[in-house]
C-alpha cells in the first residue's frame, strides 16, 4: 500500500519535471529523459531553483518518494528473509 | 519559431551533458552507484513508470544488461536489452569527460557536437530505442 502511493508520487512527479524538461530543452532531452528518469530527476534538481519552472516542491516530492520506496524496499526483503528462516526452521510448509 | 524536424534530428544533445561538468558527474556517479547496488544485489533506483503502471519504459531492464555484460555475458545483455552495450558506452564517455581536465573536456564535447550535427547518431539511438521498446511492449520480439 505505501509502497503503491510512493512509487505513484514518484511517477507523478516525475511526470511533472518530464514536462519541464520537454518545454526548456527541447523533444531529443526530453526523449532522453524519458527513457532514463534519472537524467529527468537530475536534470530536476539542477534547474529546481528556476522559478519559471516551479519544481522545487515537486523534486522534494519525487525525492521522497524514491527514499520512501528504497526504505520499504529494503524492509520487505529482510521480511521476506525473516519469514524464509521461520518457515525453514519450522520445517517448511 | 518552432524547430523544424531537421534542425531537431541534428542538435546536439548528448554534447551539452558531457560539457556541464557537475551534470555528467552526477549523472555518471549515480549510475555507477545504480549499478554497483545492482551488483550486490541491493535495492537502488526503482523505475517509477513500471513500479506504479507495470509498463515497462524504454530504459527498463539496463541495469541488468549492462550488469550481465560487466560479467562477461554478452548473449544474456542482450537477450534482456539490446541497447546495453550503446549505454555502458554512452557512461564510459560520461566518466572520461568528467575525469577530463576542463580545455581537453571543451575539445571532446565539441567534437561530440560535431559528429551529433553531421550525423544526427544521438537523435537516431534514441528514436531506434524508442521503436526497440514499441516492439518490446507489444511483444514481437
Amino acid at each position: 500500500m505505501w509502497s503503491f502511493i510512493g512509487s505513484a508520487l514518484a511517477l507523478v512527479a516525475g511526470i511533472v519535471v518530464l514536462v519541464r524538461l520537454f518545454e526548456k530543452e527541447g523533444f531529443l532531452k526530453g526523449i532522453l529523459g524519458l527513457i532514463c528518469m534519472l537524467y529527468t530527476y537530475i536534470w530536476g534538481w539542477m534547474h529546481a531553483k528556476d522559478e519559471s519552472l516551479k519544481i522545487k516542491n515537486w523534486m522534494w516530492i519525487w525525492t521522497a518518494a524514491i527514499l520512501l520506496g528504497i526504505i520499504l524496499n529494503f524492509i520487505g526483503q529482510v521480511t521476506s528473509d525473516v519469514t524464509t528462516d521461520i518457515i525453514d526452521a519450522l520445517g517448511g510448509y | 519559431m518552432a524547430k523544424t524536424l531537421r534542425e531537431t534530428w541534428y542538435s546536439p544533445v548528448f554534447s551539452s551533458v558531457l560539457a556541464n561538468r557537475m551534470e555528467g558527474l552526477l549523472l555518471a556517479g549515480i549510475g555507477s552507484l545504480q549499478l554497483g547496488l545492482h551488483l550486490l544485489g541491493l535495492p537502488g533506483w526503482a523505475c517509477p513508470i513500471r513500479s506504479t503502471l507495470g509498463i515497462p519504459c524504454p530504459g527498463c531492464g539496463l541495469t541488468d544488461a549492462i550488469g550481465e555484460l560487466l560479467h562477461g555475458h554478452l548473449e544474456e545483455a542482450l537477450a534482456i536489452h539490446a541497447f546495453a552495450p550503446v549505454f555502458l558506452f554512452v557512461l564510459l564517455l560520461m566518466a572520461l569527460a568528467v575525469l577530463l581536465p576542463r580545455q581537453a573536456r571543451t575539445r571532446f564535447s565539441e567534437a561530440i557536437a560535431r559528429l551529433e550535427s553531421r550525423t544526427g547518431i544521438t537523435a537516431w539511438v534514441l528514436s531506434g530505442l524508442m521503436f526497440y521498446w514499441s516492439v518490446r511492449l507489444f511483444g514481437l520480439v
